[in-house]
């Protein structure tokens, strides 16, 4: 009786031992990944919203990161990063991504107030309806939402003139895995476009299987169409880093040159 | 012809009250009938005045036209040549103008400095004109304004009586064809009879940018002349800038001599143009002109040189480009030596990075250079950043070094004159740490951290700020160097606390040195705490501005109340002083060290404060010519800052030597009024003259219902009612 009852004692003991150690490794690591925050650095950072799907493409991530990697000076760090609007975490990432192809529940207003100083002190953020559709669901919540948060603003189609056509690579198509709509929407806030809103699932281009292949077929344009989405993917991410950096005078003139040399008449704005 | 007011109701009375009379004469005896007379008479007297009877008067009226005179009584008609001009101007008053306000209206004014309406006895009385400047067009403008203004009376004409010095700022000419009255100019004074050349006007900008050529405009008229030659000089801050040969022109005409001259200084700079003849003129003294430039800085020109894309880039950018003083290029390595191109190079916007350009020829086309997280061992040898030290060190150009993994020790800067330049002591490659640990940055008291004018508020916003990782340390701050913002708990090498931000003066030019890359953080938390991210856009600007040393951010400034003194006047000058806070500070000692023209200095202590952080006093401008003041603040033993500047004061002005009648000037003012001009005297002015007089019938109503008659004749008839009714025991 003694003997079991030892024996229990030791079991619970070792139990709550086990416990607490865990705990406290879990602590200290969580406290470790903060200090290592490499905050300099872009980092793929999505954002969690109720209802809906905000993870979708869940697999683009290892390929978009190659992709950055490997054609640019962009050095990102390597985990995917998710946050939500309930606390202050948005505001260490001034770059945030909205995906989803699904109708979510609409912000709850200090939600929609904590949106609103993202985008005050300057933050930039990136749309892709994974649906690759237009009027979809997921594209009604958006504008409610993004009305909320300006009620005086409008998305409106983005200029080709624009400087995300010419952030890095010259004038990509504007494609995803579908061609929903042959242009970008925005919203201009701040001197900037805060709001980028693609249509086409362009991160769906980068969607690829373990073995590497990609998984989604990008319609009608077949693989061309998903070098442009990878392209305009790229440029987006440099517009979020750099702004209108390649709208200066030295960098203007040479993109007409370049244009010229390509039979193209426009330029940037 | 009589008029009646309260006609209707008046009548009813009248009718009333005759009805009533009838009634009474019809059924009384004798005397009650001579009451009722009397009665009757009474209340037809009541109504006639209740009707407020009046007088109309009709009689012509003749209106007399105004004729305006104006006189000038600036200095120069105090003058004697071979008579004294303000003596001739008060005789032909008596003689030629006073006759004419039998027919007209005559109004005088006075004209110099001001204008203003005088009486003819006024000017008589006046002996010595003192007036500072002669401003022809402004007065014309102001008797075109005060003749519309008096409507009622037609203005006939306007008589001018001046010697044309017009020195002032309006065209006479343009402001007499907006008269729309003949104008009668009076020349006062005689004509050149020797040969004299006059620089009439330096034409130029009050306001001028460093770098950009300025052009200053020397109008030179020369009299008996013809064939001569003369040398115009221009002159900065006393030493000689250039000189042209000119030919003069025969008699009054103009010879325009340009310059140009590139600015290289900031400032109020004070320059001079004169003629040079071989001699034999007339008068000397109207052949010099001063006049002072504003000088400013032209827009800043930043160069930013980012080693990658990154955040720190692009809100430091947002906060450039929104300030419209600041001119950006920028270049970031948007692709690395081994990053890969798939495509065909026409398909990026890729441009190559002009090295040789940028750090040997081009750099020193810029105000501030920056370097962030920038390593420059790809791109060239360590040679090409010698440049900095000229850059810095002679051409005063601000330089910043912002931190990353690339920047100081990590981006090979250890032993190049770039860490020559900077600071702070920077440690090797491999040496250096780039900390990750965050940790809460100590700002020390200075301009650049003040984020608010409310006291205390500056302080918490700091607190507020988001702790920082990301940090370049150094080994030790440089002996000279001012520590902006230090680590909480490291030290440095020298056991000092560890310096994040510090800056110093390097020769001419600024630099500092900014051990963080993660500054965008605090525009973002900010806003996350409702404040928005207008404290990082303000801290950066202070930054910027410190680099540049922008009189934004100076403790001490210093000015004269006015830009121009006169010999024998008294310049004020006002210090205004803030404190490290950029609050008022009357609590500091204030000096005032002065240079003057002849080069003697002195030195005024403790200038009294009147509050708001203003010291004031008054000097006496004893000589002529440009005097430099220094002003210089302490608290304790620190030293807030200090500021020179220049007050010029003037000798003489025209007003004081030019003798002679600018006929040429007064011809053209009353040409263009379809006047006429009469060389120091005229007759005939009333013929000339066209009577604007008219004639008109005017209607005058005379009340007569208040006359005290009427009311003794009421009384009187009251009291005879009253007497009859008595005797016939009425009562």
């Amino acid at each position: 009786m003694m003997n079991k009852l030892l024996r229990s004692s030791l079991f619970i003991f070792m139990f709550l031992l086990c416990f607490f150690f865990s705990h406290t490794y879990l602590l200290f690591a969580e406290t470790i990944m903060d200090s290592e925050k490499r905050l300099e650095n872009f980092a793929y950072v999505q954002l969690k919203y109720n209802g809906g799907s905000w993870d979708t493409n869940k697999t683009a991530w290892s390929s978009m990161y190659r992709q950055i990697t490997v054609t640019t000076n962009i050095h990102p760090e390597k985990a995917k990063i998710s946050v939500d609007l309930d606390g202050m975490e948005i505001f260490d990432y001034p770059f945030i991504f909205i995906t989803g192809d699904l109708e979510f529940d609409p912000f709850s207003e200090k939600q929609t107030e904590t949106l609103k100083r993202f985008f005050d002190g300057g933050g930039i953020c990136f749309v892709d309806d994974s649906g690759g559709t237009l009027n979809s669901g997921f594209d009604s919540s958006i504008r409610r939402e993004f009305k909320k948060v300006f009620p005086a603003l409008d998305f409106r189609p983005i200029s080709k003139k624009h400087a995300i056509y010419y952030s890095f690579h010259m004038t990509p198509e504007t494609a995803g895995t579908r061609k929903a709509a042959d242009y970008l929407d925005g919203i201009e806030y701040n001197n900037q476009t805060a709001v980028i809103y693609s249509h086409n699932d362009i991160i769906g281009s980068f969607v690829t299987d373990k073995f590497g292949a990609a998984v989604k077929k990008c319609v009608p344009g077949g693989e061309q169409q998903r070098i442009e989405a990878k392209k305009l993917f790229i440029n987006i991410l440099m517009y979020g880093l750099t702004g209108t950096y390649k709208l200066d005078a030295i960098h203007r003139n040479n993109i007409l040159i370049k244009m010229k040399m390509k039979g193209d008449t426009e330029g940037p704005e | 012809m009589i008029t009646f007011e309260f006609t209707y109701w008046a009548i009813f009375f009248l009718i009333a009250g005759g009805l009533a009379g009838y009634t009474l004469l019809k059924y009384g005896d004798k005397r009650k009938k001579i009451i009722a007379v009397l009665r009757i008479s009474i209340y037809l007297l009541l109504i006639f005045l209740l009707l407020r009877p009046a007088l109309l008067e009709r009689r012509k009226k003749t209106e007399k036209a105004s004729v305006s005179v104006l006189v000038d009584v600036s200095r120069s008609m105090n003058l004697k040549s071979t008579y004294h001009k303000f003596s001739r101007v008060k005789n032909i008053i008596r003689k030629d103008i006073e006759p004419l306000e039998k027919s007209y209206a005559v109004n005088y004014y006075a004209f110099s400095n001001g204008f203003s309406r005088v009486s003819k006895e006024d000017l008589l009385k006046l002996g010595n004109p003192s007036g500072e400047f002669t401003d022809i067009g402004q007065s014309l403008e102001q008797i075109g304004e005060e003749i519309q203004r008096s409507s009622s009376v037609s203005g006939s004409a306007v008589i001018l009586m001046t010697d044309g010095n017009h020195n002032g700022g309006s065209d006479p000419v343009e402001a007499a064809k907006s008269l729309n009255l003949p104008l009668f100019v009076i020349g006062i004074g005689e004509t050149r009879s020797g040969f004299d050349v006059e620089l009439t006007q330096v034409l130029s900008s009050e306001i001028a940018f460093r770098n950009i050529k300025s052009i200053f405009k020397g109008v030179v008229n020369s009299y008996n002349s013809k064939g001569k030659r003369a040398r115009v000089i221009l002159k900065k801050e006393g030493s000689f800038v250039d000189a042209k040969d000119i030919v003069l022109r025969s008699d009054g005409e103009e010879t325009v001599v340009n310059f140009e001259y590139m600015h290289k200084d900031t400032g109020i700079i004070r320059f001079e143009m004169l003629v040079e003849t071989d001699g034999g003129e007339i008068n000397k003294a109207n052949n010099k002109k001063e006049f002072s430039v504003n000088v400013l800085k032209e827009k800043t020109r930043i160069l930013y040189i980012s080693g990658s894309p990154n955040y720190e880039y692009r809100f430091l950018r947002q906060v450039i480009k929104n300030n419209p003083n600041y001119e950006v290029i920028t270049f970031i390595i948007l692709r690395g030596m081994t990053d890969i191109l798939p495509l065909s190079e026409i398909d990026y916007t890729l441009i190559p990075f002009p090295v040789q350009e940028i750090f040997l020829k081009e750099i020193y086309n810029y105000d501030i250079v920056m370097l962030e997280n920038f390593s420059y061992r790809s791109y060239m040898p360590p040679e090409f950043l010698n440049s900095f030290k000229n850059y810095i060190e002679k051409s005063g150009g601000a330089f910043m070094m912002i931190g990353g993994p690339d920047s100081f020790g990590g981006g090979g800067y250890k032993g190049t004159m770039v860490e020559e330049m900077l600071p702070v002591n920077i440690k090797p490659e491999g040496m250096e740490e780039y900390l990750k640990t965050p940790f809460r940055l100590k700002p020390v008291k200075h301009p650049v951290n003040q984020l608010s004018e409310i006291k205390g508020e500056s302080e918490k916003i700091w607190q507020e700020l988001p702790e920082i990782n990301g940090l370049n340390r150094f080994s030790s701050q440089k002996s000279g160097s001012v520590v902006l913002a230090e680590h909480p708990d490291l030290k440095g090498d020298d056991g000092r606390p560890l310096p994040v931000i510090a800056g110093w003066q390097k020769g001419k030019g600024r630099v500092l040195a900014m051990g963080l890359n993660n500054t965008w953080r605090w525009s973002m938390w900010l806003a996350g705490t409702g404040r928005g991210n207008y404290h990082y856009g303000r801290y950066w600007q202070q930054m910027l501005n410190w680099l540049v040393n922008a009189p934004d951010l100076r403790q001490v400034t210093a000015a004269a109340e006015r830009k121009v003194y006169r010999q024998g006047e008294e310049v004020k000058i006002a210090v205004t002083v803030l404190d490290d806070f950029f609050h008022y500070d009357d609590e500091a000692v204030v000096n005032l060290d002065i240079l003057d023209p002849n080069g003697k200095s002195s030195t005024i202590r403790t200038i009294p404060n009147i509050g708001n952080g203003i010291y004031e006093i008054y000097l006496p401008a004893e000589n002529p010519g440009n005097y430099k003041l220094t002003a210089s603040a302490f608290k304790g033993s620190k030293n807030l800052g200090m500021v020179s500047f220049f007050v010029p004061v003037q000798a003489i002005t025209s007003e004081e030597y030019d003798l002679f009648l600018n006929d040429k000037l007064l011809k053209s003012i009353s040409a263009s009024s379809r006047g006429r001009y009469f060389a120091g005297e005229c007759s005939d002015l009333e013929k000339l003259i066209k009577s604007n007089s008219s004639e008109s019938v005017v209607t005058e109503k005379k009340p007569i219902w208040d006359d005290p008659l009427y009311f003794v004749l009421l009384i009187a008839l009251l009291a005879g009612e009253w007497f009859l009714r008595r005797i016939s025991g009425l009562l």
